[in-house]
């Protein structure tokens, strides 16, 4: 009965894996196969079965009967029923629906069972979701539809229970030769890592016939990297979608820097720029820009407006919902999905499944730390006191006001100064919320500030300044939250931020997570002010890193507050 | 290691049963199989002739029977009285009696149907910690309010669906749906509620020594009061649960229905074809013990039903004291419920630690004792109820904690003495919480079990160890008949009472076999025929018995019966008239000699 797995299947389809087991490692590369990571903490890691992560490893060839013999391997308990009956259950729906194209007639398409398996199409006429896509029987085991409903109707049937195959096949788009170099402006070897390379051939196949899907990998793994090398492998004209536009900077100085195309092939389209060239770098948000409520959106029309033979949608879980219904009318079209995390805060990760494709590939982010190409981090909370006067005013203060004067406690400042001098020589991201306080601390220790309001140009001479050396010390707002690459940063000081958002927390430590060319380590510091709300807030911020088996060290001041000679005192690699 | 008295008695029996006459052996099958543990009452046995086996050897070997602790007795005021197996034998006579093996099933392509649930005895553990924080005010009918019932529905995994083909008896089924009545039966039944005027209470005293029993001996106190009021008066269905429940019944094996069946059908106890109800109750059995938590059913290819173990509660829990520690308490008239406590706080010398995750999580797993889990709740949320359960330490928890007169350092305390270690950022938010906390709550009340109550209920530990176990025990849910006004009674019948009018006839009739007149004859055969005994009778020199069925006309009068050859266990038919024997003897069984032995 019971065994000595490493996990225990649980009957809401979650795994525990215990760490410390000889057998973790193993059983986490089993797992990796069919389900999802949810959290990575000290003693037990959570892993989720679901019918999406089933439905990935089906599409990866694996069957029930051998996720059900890797399960059994890593139980240590006899699963639970319904479990080994719900996966073989779950994985029998993937490739029980096919969606072709019949010979001649482009406009059409069959959604066609198993002839043994009828019963499935007639449930289907009966779902009153699909009455719109006006599906016709032609035969028992066969139905009809237009071509112009293949995302729709997959998105659908994925939302019903049931993954549609898709074997209609792509367009090639329009043809763009390149090729990556061989080697860096500086001379380095350009080369792909292990782990970048098994996620190009994850999703673009061997033989160049990949299809579409999501590859996860952590902030500062290379992400771009990887797109531009399946962009290699396809050899047509791309269109790239990210988050915000200094990503689309990033985009397009890492594909003229690495590949072989040129500035005249490689087009930005933001709020600044229309450029629709052969390598179309855009944002989430202008293709959701529009004027008033009531207008569509003018510039979906992206879409179409060349022959993309491959989209790419980074960070594809921050994708806003008109983008995902644009996407289901482009379905001829190859895509490929970029990001951290599969998790999204609106819960469409089946739409992520069915519009943009299965999972491809996936690196836990410890992993990468262990084999160094992340930085490995070292978390600090530290706990700052707050002048008595300052108390009183937070005592008498209500809700968000509360927050803010703890946020801005001043003594913050001297432990700035103090963890600055703690890392001299280092690249020290301070990072912040509030402007006020951003300004007032930019100022006092005298160094440049960035923020919304500063012109692209001038933003990106500070980052291009601070990427050289020249300046040590750069104070930050939420603008440096996504995708700033920013290699050799390697000291984030948070010093105030939105409420308990975990994605802002991870995406901070993000920062400074490419591997540092000296191969130290990283740091990363949470100013809080001790015994107030934003001690809860960080807390929560906290969970999703903790979940990802990160962990942190808390510091206090002493209790007047007049210690710093301490913390000034001490040497980088202590304990503060 | 010593047992209770009773317990005793009922071991020894089990053991002395290979030692017994062959004829009261066979007495004793023939009444396990026509009742199981139902109550009979003597006449009843009369019908039950099988073979040489008179009812008159049945009756005969009722004294014995009750001297040995095979049967027990009850009896209403008014003097009547009904004899039945003691529930805590059924098991080992299903176990003797079993002749017949079920057959494995080799199929592999049997489908889940039904899968089992977490747990009867989880789900109770999820009430009691949910009256615990919640409390439990009654209406002025006396009974729970609906909001609350509702609320505590949605605390357990068993529902209506599992037990309604059971077709549960129980008041106020207006207001208590199924399934929570269920758990509220079993509540009671192991008087662990207090039912008070406006308030139900948790009986503190019990409630300690029930988180003290580990889940097999809580799945054994569980099942075994289904069985004893579950089942409905049928012997089909109660040698049917029996035998479901038998040791060749190996845990994670598929068995069929039908297979189970043929194995009792093969014993004797069922006949061709059971009943659309008995069929029904089976299934519904079945699904019920799912809902429990023991049990998987499947379909296989050929729409036979199948069942599959999972956790095979024990149909008694020994509870055992070590002999120095009874002898002692004998000696020095120490209270034994004292005894028990510490007997129960070393049986789980050594139970499994949490894990504290550095997300507030705790997990807990299987080896963690529910005391340690009642402590948990105390201060943390319940997030999962599994092989592994999860809680959640946060503000919130924390603060009803304190409110509960928890501090920051009991809890840590608790934590750090239950747990393989508490990561630094868990104990620091504890100790920030509850500086906050603490500033502003004054403890309201005293959470139940502190570790002031020591004394057990020694009611309680009768119910749940097994001693009892009489039919005449029943709770809020029966579904066997009623035998309230019945008492034990376990005083051995006398030989006139088994044979009414014995002092009456002349001794000679079963002393000497002879010759008698007709008439003499006549009576002796209808004396027979009274107390449905076998008589001797000599034919052409040889002795062989027989059994008089009927008296055939009255003056010139024959009598059919079955006639035993020395060798001959089944018997022929035979119908004879005066003359065609020499010499006759009424045989009554030799009761006393039997009861010396």
């Amino acid at each position: 009965m019971n065994g000595a797995g490493a996990g225990i299947v649980q009957r809401d389809f979650t795994v525990l894996l215990e760490k410390e087991h000889p057998g973790f490692g193993e059983a986490r590369v089993q797992l990796t196969h069919f389900a999802e990571l949810v959290k990575s903490p000290a003693s037990y890691h959570t892993y989720r079965i679901t019918p999406l992560s089933l439905w990935n490893a089906a599409a990866s060839g694996l069957t029930a009967k051998e996720i059900i013999e890797m399960l059994r391997f890593i139980s240590r308990f006899d699963m639970p029923a319904k479990v080994v009956s719900d996966i073989e259950k779950w994985v029998s729906r993937y490739g029980s629906l096919k969606l072709r194209r019949p010979e001649h007639e482009p406009a059409t398409l069959w959604l066609e069972c198993q002839p043994e398996n009828v019963e499935l199409l007639d449930r289907l006429q009966s779902e009153s979701s699909l009455s719109q896509l006006h599906l016709q029987r032609v035969e028992a085991h066969r139905m009809v539809l237009s071509a112009d409903f293949r995302g729709v109707l997959k998105q659908e049937l994925a939302r019903l229970g049931y993954p549609v195959t898709d074997e209609v096949g792509y367009h090639n788009g329009h043809p763009l030769s390149f090729n990556m170099r061989s080697s860096l402006g500086n001379g380095e070897p350009l080369l792909l890592r292990p782990y970048q390379k098994e996620g190009v051939i994850s999703f673009a196949g061997q033989e160049k016939n990949g299809e579409n899907g999501v590859l996860v990998l952590p902030c500062g793994a290379g992400k771009t990297i990887i797109g531009i090398a399946v962009m290699e492998r396809f050899q047509c004209e791309t269109l790239i979608l990210t988050s915000n536009v200094t990503s689309v900077h990033q985009w397009i100085t890492e594909i003229l820097e690495k590949t072989t195309l040129s500035g005249e092939d490689v087009g930005e389209y933001s709020g600044g720029h229309k450029q629709v060239r052969p390598v179309t770098v855009s944002t989430y948000q202008i293709l959701t820009h529009r004027a008033s409520k009531g207008e569509g959106f003018k510039h979906m029309g992206l879409f179409n407006q060349r022959d993309w033979g491959l989209i790419i949608y980074d960070e594809v879980h921050l994708l806003p919902a008109p983008v995902f219904r644009a996407t289901a009318d482009i379905q001829a079209t190859r895509r490929l999905g970029l990001t951290a995390t599969l998790v999204r805060e609106d819960g469409c990760e089946c739409d992520v499944f069915s519009l943009i494709g299965p999972k491809r590939y996936e690196v836990p982010w410890r992993e990468l730390e262990k084999t160094g190409f992340i930085a490995q981090v070292e978390c600090c909370e530290v706990r700052v006191s707050m002048p008595m006067t300052l108390r009183e005013h937070y005592i008498k203060a209500e809700g968000r006001a509360k927050f803010r004067i703890a946020a801005e406690n001043p003594r913050k400042i001297e432990w700035l100064r103090s963890l600055i001098e703690r890392h001299s020589g280092r690249q020290i991201l301070i990072i912040g919320q509030y402007l006020d306080q951003l300004r007032s601390v930019a100022s006092r220790l005298n160094v440049p500030l960035i923020t919304g309001n500063m012109p692209q140009d001038e933003r990106g001479d500070l980052f291009a300044a601070f990427r050289a050396g020249d300046i040590h010390v750069l104070v930050v707002s939420k603008v440096a939250n996504f995708a700033v690459d920013l290699p050799d940063a390697s000291v984030a000081i948070q010093i105030s931020g939105s409420f308990g958002s975990r994605q802002e927390e991870a995406q901070r430590l993000g920062r400074i997570l490419r591997p540092k060319s000296d191969g130290s380590q990283a740091y990363f510091y949470t100013l809080v002010s001790e015994d107030t709300r934003e001690q809860d807030f960080a807390m929560r911020r906290q969970l999703f890193l903790i979940e990802q088996g990160y962990e942190y060290s808390v510091t206090f001041d002493l209790e007047d507050g007049s210690n710093f000679p301490i913390a000034v005192g001490a040497q980088e690699g202590t304990h503060l | 290691m010593m047992k209770l008295p009773e317990q005793q008695r009922i071991t020894a029996a089990i053991e002395s049963i290979g030692c017994l006459h062959p004829v009261d052996s066979a007495a004793l099958a023939a009444i396990f199989q026509r009742y199981a543990g139902l109550p009979f009452k003597l006449d009843g046995l009369n019908e039950m002739t099988t073979g040489r086996l008179s009812g008159a050897d049945l009756r005969a070997a009722i004294p014995l029977l009750i001297q040995q602790g095979f049967l027990f007795s009850v009896k209403k005021i008014w003097g009547e009285r009904l004899f039945y197996i003691p529930f805590d034998l059924l098991s080992s006579l299903q176990e003797r009696y079993t002749v017949y093996p079920i057959e494995l099933s080799n199929k592999v392509d049997i489908d889940l149907y039904k899968e089992s649930k977490r747990g009867l005895a989880y789900d109770l553990f999820r009430i009691l910690a949910w009256i615990e924080f919640n409390g439990l005010p009654v209406t002025v009918k006396g009974t729970p309010y609906q909001k609350a019932l509702n609320k505590m529905e949605g605390q357990i995994h068993l529902t209506a669906e599992d037990i309604v083909g059971l077709s549960l008896y129980y008041t106020d089924q207006d207001v208590y749906s199924p399934h929570i009545a269920v758990v509220f039966d079993m509540l009671m039944k192991f008087d662990l509620i207090d039912k008070e005027q406006r308030e139900w209470r948790l009986n503190t005293v019990n409630l300690r020594s029930w988180l003290e029993l580990d889940i097999q001996e809580m799945n054994s106190a569980i099942f075994r009061q289904l069985l004893l009021r579950y089942v409905p008066s049928d012997a089909v269905l109660q040698h049917f649960v029996f035998r479901t429940a038998s040791s060749d019944l190996s845990c994670g094996v598929w068995y069929g229905l039908q297979d189970v069946l043929t194995s009792l059908r093969r014993q004797g106890i069922l006949k061709e074809c059971i009943s659309k109800e008995q069929d029904l109750w089976m299934r519904s059995w079945l699904t019920a013990l799912c809902g429990f938590g023991w049990l998987e059913l499947g379909y296989g290819q050929e729409e036979q039903l199948y069942l599959r173990w999972l956790v095979k509660p024990r149909f008694t829990k020994e509870m055992e004291f070590p002999k120095q520690q009874l002898i002692d308490a004998e000696a020095l008239s120490v209270d034994m419920s004292e005894i028990n406590i510490s007997i129960a706080m070393n049986r789980h010398p050594r139970s499994g630690r949490c894990h504290i995750q550095p997300d507030f999580e705790i997990l807990v797993p299987p080896d963690v004792s529910f005391e340690v889990r009642w402590v948990l709740e105390a201060f943390s949320d319940n997030i999962t109820m599994d092989t592994m359960s999860v809680y959640q330490i946060n503000r919130s928890s924390v603060t009803l904690a304190a409110r509960q007169g928890l501090s920051s350092k009991e809890i840590l305390a608790v934590l750090h003495e239950q747990s393989s270690g508490v990561p630094n950022n868990v104990r620091l938010a504890i100790e920030q919480w509850s500086r906050e906390i603490e500033q502003i709550i004054i403890p309201e009340k005293q959470r139940s079990w502190s570790k002031d109550h020591k004394t057990v209920d020694t009611t309680f530990v009768g119910v749940i160890s097994g001693v009892t176990g009489l039919p005449v025990e029943q709770g809020w849910i029966f579904s066997g008949r009623d035998y309230k006004s019945y008492e034990r009674d376990d005083v051995i019948p006398t030989t006139t009472e088994l044979f009414p009018g014995l002092e009456d006839i002349p001794v000679i009739w079963f002393k000497e076999m002879r010759d008698y007149h007709v008439s003499t004859a006549r009576k002796i055969i209808a004396q027979a025929l009274t107390w449905h005994t076998k008589i001797e009778l000599q034919i052409q020199g040889e002795t062989v018995e027989y059994l008089p069925l009927t008296l055939i006309g009255e003056e010139s009068w024959k009598m059919k019966g079955v006639m035993f050859t020395m060798k001959d266990s089944i018997g022929v038919e035979h119908v004879l008239a005066p003359g065609e024997w020499e010499a006759l003897r009424l045989i009554i069984p030799d009761i006393k000699r039997k009861m010396l032995q």
